[in-house]
């Protein structure tokens, strides 16, 4: 049995600036948040970009096209973020090491900073719900796990940024 | 909606940026990239595809080079695959390999964008699914009996949904690469030869509300090339030309 993914594809020239133009700063957001990383965001969202062009038929058969530049941009930032370690000892709970709140020279805490030091996957159902507006139903598809998993990891997380005290927050 | 949420939105808002170039150069970086890697596979893929028919899918499962002797000379087209990164993706070796193999039945699926064999139901729920390790530019085909066989010519295409039984090496969770980069799969399936598939039932038309997916499109491997302990780099020549020892009369003659 031989099924022909057809070239080509549905996305043309004009389709695809218009989405770049509207998708590149949400998922850049989505990513920096988490990463903890503008530039390393906007480098692995572009390459993801460019990715997504040069394999349309992936692409369409995926479906839903931020979901699939936000997957290839995470992995990517993974991928960048293991070959760093091999040369740096940085911290296995983000892409980026946290700053220790208690060593911190401002006592008002940024939340990006308090939203790295979440575990991975939970400050990635934070991500997927609030920046990228996705339901459960629809993270727990995109990160391929069960939405009571998602539920909790959501639950926990909001628990952990609650644990920061709101007015440390600026 | 709480603080929390309303900071939480805010924030997004706050961390959006504008891109530095516009689509169309995008596009044309893309446009590139294809080209070369369609010349780059009319070179190399023939030579996988049927490298991978007679055994040497044993390359991308082995950590440790295969008994026999060294070749003196490395071939040319030895050392065109292994000068090609978008023809083979290193599986991890060493600590990332149990070793074992287990008999496995599964599903074709893609998950987190990467194409994993959906095993049935298990304790853990981030225990059923497996990344499934194929090289890119491994074709597949069904015949009537619904096995399965890598090597044969024509499109590079399986269905997803197809029900694969076969024999594979299992790793469980020596490390999280794979958990990470391919959320919701527990380790990976890496096929060790064509012989290992005892069957693959393709899915009924009725029930295939699947797009099917080509191997050398799934971006499996896109985010793999640094993971691990870095035994994921490309074979050595010497490597390729050890497995691939003796092919090159098969591949002269075009079979």
């Amino acid at each position: 049995m031989l099924i022909v993914v057809p070239e080509g594809g549905l996305v043309d020239a004009a389709e695809f600036d218009h989405w770049y133009a509207a998708a590149y700063p949400r998922l850049v957001a989505q990513l920096t948040a988490l990463v903890g990383d503008r530039a390393e965001a906007q480098d692995c969202v572009q390459e993801a970009f460019v990715r997504a062009w040069d394999r349309k038929p992936t692409l369409e058969s995926v479906g839903e096209q931020d979901a699939w530049i936000r997957t290839t941009a995470y992995r990517l930032a993974v991928s960048r973020w293991r070959r760093l370690r091999r040369g740096r000892e940085l911290t296995a709970q983000g892409l980026r090491a946290p700053r220790d709140p208690l060593a911190d020279s401002e006592t008002r805490l940024d939340l990006l900073d308090v939203l790295q030091r979440l575990p991975l996957d939970q400050r990635r159902v934070i991500v997927l719900h609030y920046f990228a507006d996705r339901s459960v139903a629809q993270i727990a598809a995109e990160i391929g796990v069960p939405e009571g998993t998602v539920k909790s990891r959501l639950h926990r997380a909001r628990a952990g940024l609650a644990g920061v005290s709101e007015g440390s927050l600026r | 909606m709480s603080d929390i949420d309303t900071r939480l939105r805010e924030l997004a808002e706050r961390l959006r940026a504008d891109p530095d170039v516009d689509g169309a150069e995008v596009r044309s970086i893309g446009r590139r990239r294809r080209v070369r890697r369609q010349i780059a596979m009319v070179c190399a893929a023939t030579v996988v595809t049927v490298a991978a028919a007679f055994g040497g899918a044993s390359l991308w499962n082995s950590p440790t080079p295969p008994a026999g002797p060294q070749p003196a000379v490395v071939p040319v087209w030895a050392e065109r695959i292994a000068d090609d990164p978008q023809v083979f993706r290193h599986a991890p070796g060493g600590s990332g390999l149990a070793g074992a193999t287990a008999t496995v039945e599964g599903t074709l699926a893609i998950a987190g964008g990467c194409l994993v064999l959906q095993g049935p139901p298990a304790e853990s729920p981030e225990g059923t699914p497996r990344v499934l390790v194929l090289p890119v530019g491994a074709t597949w085909t069904t015949d009537g009996g619904g096995m399965a066989s890598l090597g044969a010519e024509g499109a590079s295409v399986l269905p997803l949904g197809t029900k694969i039984t076969a024999r594979f090496g299992i790793s469980e969770r020596t490390d999280r690469t794979f958990s990470d980069l391919c959320p919701g799969s527990a380790g990976y399936a890496a096929l060790a030869t064509p012989d290992a598939v005892v069957s693959a039932q393709p899915p009924s038309a009725a029930a295939d509300t699947t797009t099917p997916a080509s191997l050398d499109t799934i971006p499996l491997a896109d985010g793999l090339e640094g993971a691990g302990d870095g035994s994921l780099d490309k074979p050595s020549r010497d490597l390729v030309g050890q497995v691939f020892e003796g092919l090159g009369d098969c591949l002269n003659r075009g079979t």
